[in-house]
């Protein structure tokens, strides 16, 4: 990075985060802090809830999937716009009427305090161990690439983000998003530019879409089905809908997002502002990754992405053997990018022919890529046994290193420290309100005076700070950690979601019904993960359609009393 | 009695506590027009898809 890039870095994350700092400072209440006093307009809204889903994990490995897989990861969106309607329609008003600082103190006002307090533990613990993979996915790659010491990054983004969340609450995370993701936008676009602009002269646009279509990437759409298919059309209508309905619904990550807004219309708007610019966001970041691999065509890409690794499996006593595939790699490399010069000239002078004989030559080519490729993370992994063989998250922040301009990659970087830290903000937020008014004020300390809640709240907030970074710092010895916390956050949402459907829909079932009904939906959708190869967008599915089936069954079964539908509390009983 | 003549917006921070909200009320058109633009952004991908299929 030039002197240039590092002062475009400096100056645009140090100015948020003393700018979220400063201008938020001192909120004295509960309501000042955890809500912002309640004072948030909907662009507001609107962008801090998209800042706090896209982490800097989506503006590096996005590109990179579209770049390996193409454009079909979209469809994981595309239930999503639906979903902000239920949530808008019917969750809104709903925590709004109830004034809740949290969405699990819904569920005890509606059930009891078992129920609740199920409904916050299952939100610590995934999101409390979620939180330290969302510092340690970029500070990995930053650190790899750029040669930045993994301990200090990591404590770097911690640190930066505890200290304008603490000093300016929930209105100080709002706030800083907002900018964050003026920062993340502008960036993407102007990456992007540079992205298309790199094309050689003669591959305009338009023959830059087409080669792509030749090779698969501009693959949007899958209308086949196959349960076990993570992405097509009806898995991410259907599963993606349910996922949508409870990250945005019931996690408080999303929920503290807004319900600070200054009134339901306000809060309906940012939510629907998210819906309506979703899908065409997450198309643009694919598509980005498209023209870089379109780019790579025609300016040779290497075997392997990991360029640290790749080294390693150079340097190793393995290393004549990588550098012979090395070399059949580079002949694939080249033949590809003569087809996609037949190709490209077939179809200016509109020679059907010859660009139908360039496409076969294309596809021929990428599969001996494709082919030589597996072969090469093979002996990667053989040569250097601790290898992680998926680098697609490596493409893009590579691309950027080789090829922006000065300034750009500062501006880059920034984007990616942007999104890790507007996601972890509105986690460190959400966990430190949800431990205070949940298990706090609710349990722990029912009689402390506002001034020590709040003094909690922020020690609480600082806690789960240090625990993150602990977790980031040590995540690189448990890799396997990593992943079952990736996936323990998607087994829990379809229960979770299934309590608050039943919680606003089915007014008869009462406490114990649902408690033990949720109970029995995980164990479905754990046997379901441990049994069965069922893509994990239709567990949301599974989950929440289990527990309500079961809590209605239940409260047939169980006889009348408390915990049963005559205990069913007024909805302003909140505590 | 009221204070002012205007009658209260429904999405007011206090409305009635008597049942659940409506579930589309006056802002039926709004989502309805978000599905829509959704549908064709969809559709739109389809077929670029279809169109660009190797």
């Amino acid at each position: 990075m030039t002197t240039l890039d590092w002062t475009v870095l400096f100056a645009t994350t140090a100015f948020i985060v003393v700018w979220g700092i400063f201008r938020y400072r001192g909120a004295q209440t509960m309501e000042g802090y955890l809500r912002g006093g309640n004072s948030l307009r909907w662009p507001t809204i609107g962008l801090s809830v998209m800042a706090t889903q896209a982490s800097a994990v989506t503006f590096l490995s996005v590109p990179g999937q579209g770049y390996e897989d193409g454009m079909r990861f979209v469809q994981f969106y595309f239930g999503l716009p639906l979903a902000m309607v239920v949530v808008a329609a019917v969750f809104v008003p709903m925590y709004y009427r109830m004034r809740v600082y949290t969405a699990y103190e819904y569920l005890e006002s509606r059930f009891d305090l078992k129920t609740r307090l199920l409904g916050a533990s299952l939100f610590l613990v995934s999101r409390g161990l979620a939180a330290g993979i969302t510092i340690y996915a970029p500070a990995i790659l930053l650190s790899s690439i750029l040669g930045w010491p993994l301990y200090w990054t990591n404590i770097g983004i911690g640190a930066a983000v505890v200290l304008y969340t603490v000093a300016g609450g929930s209105k100080a995370v709002s706030q800083t998003q907002k900018q964050q993701m003026i920062v993340v936008l502008a960036g993407l676009v102007a990456t992007g530019f540079v992205a298309c602009g790199k094309l050689p002269d003669d591959v305009g646009v338009g023959d830059a879409i087409s080669l792509a279509g030749a090779l698969d990437r501009v693959n949007a759409v899958d209308a086949s089905f196959a349960v076990s298919d993570r992405y097509n059309l009806w898995s991410g209508l259907t599963g993606g809908f349910f996922l949508a309905l409870a990250y945005f619904g019931t996690d408080q990550s999303q929920v503290g997002r807004y319900i600070n807004g200054r009134s339901v219309t306000e809060s309906r708007l940012g939510l629907l502002f998210n819906g309506m610019f979703k899908i065409p966001m997450q198309a643009a970041i694919l598509f980005l990754g498209v023209m870089v691999f379109v780019f790579h065509i025609f300016v040779a890409p290497p075997v392997f992405w990991n360029a640290p690794t790749l080294e390693a499996a150079r340097a190793s006593a393995d290393g004549p053997k990588i550098a012979l595939i090395e070399a059949r790699w580079e002949e694939a490399v080249a033949e590809r990018a003569e087809a996609a010069r037949a190709f490209v000239t077939a179809r200016d002078v509109e020679d059907a022919a010859a660009e139908a004989a360039a496409r076969t030559r294309l596809a021929t080519a990428q599969g001996v890529m494709d082919a030589t490729r597996e072969e090469a993370k093979a002996a990667i992994v053989a040569a250097v046994p601790k290898a992680e063989t998926k680098d697609s998250d490596y493409i893009f922040l590579s691309f950027a290193l080789a090829n922006l301009p000065a300034g750009l990659l500062g501006l880059l970087v920034a984007v990616i420290l942007s999104a890790a830290m507007s996601s972890i903000a509105s986690e460190l937020s959400a966990l430190g309100s949800t431990t205070t008014v949940d298990y706090y004020r609710r349990v722990l300390r029912p009689d402390a005076t506002e001034r020590r809640t709040l003094v909690a709240s922020k020690l609480f907030t600082v806690g789960w700070g240090v625990v993150a970074v602990a977790f980031a710092t040590f995540a690189s010895l448990l890799d396997n950690l990593i992943q079952a916390v990736n996936i323990l956050g998607s087994l829990f949402y379809g229960t979770v979601l299934g309590i608050f459907l039943v919680a606003f829909f089915f007014k008869r079932v009462g406490g114990t019904a649902v408690f033990w009904a949720a109970i029995a939906g995980e164990a479905l959708v754990v046997s379901c993960f441990a049994f069965t190869d069922i893509g994990y967008l239709w567990f949301n599915v599974i989950g929440c359609g289990a527990v309500i089936v079961a809590a209605l069954a239940l409260q047939m079964a169980l006889p009348r009393g408390p915990g049963g539908a005559a205990a069913v509390k007024a909805p302003d009983s909140a505590a | 009695m009221s204070t002012s003549d205007a009658p209260a917006a429904p999405e007011d921070r206090s409305p009635p506590d008597d049942g659940p909200p409506p579930f589309l009320g006056r802002w039926r058109n709004v989502y309805l027009a978000l599905v829509l633009a959704q549908a064709v952004i969809i559709g739109l991908l389809a077929l670029l898809t279809a169109a660009l299929a190797p």
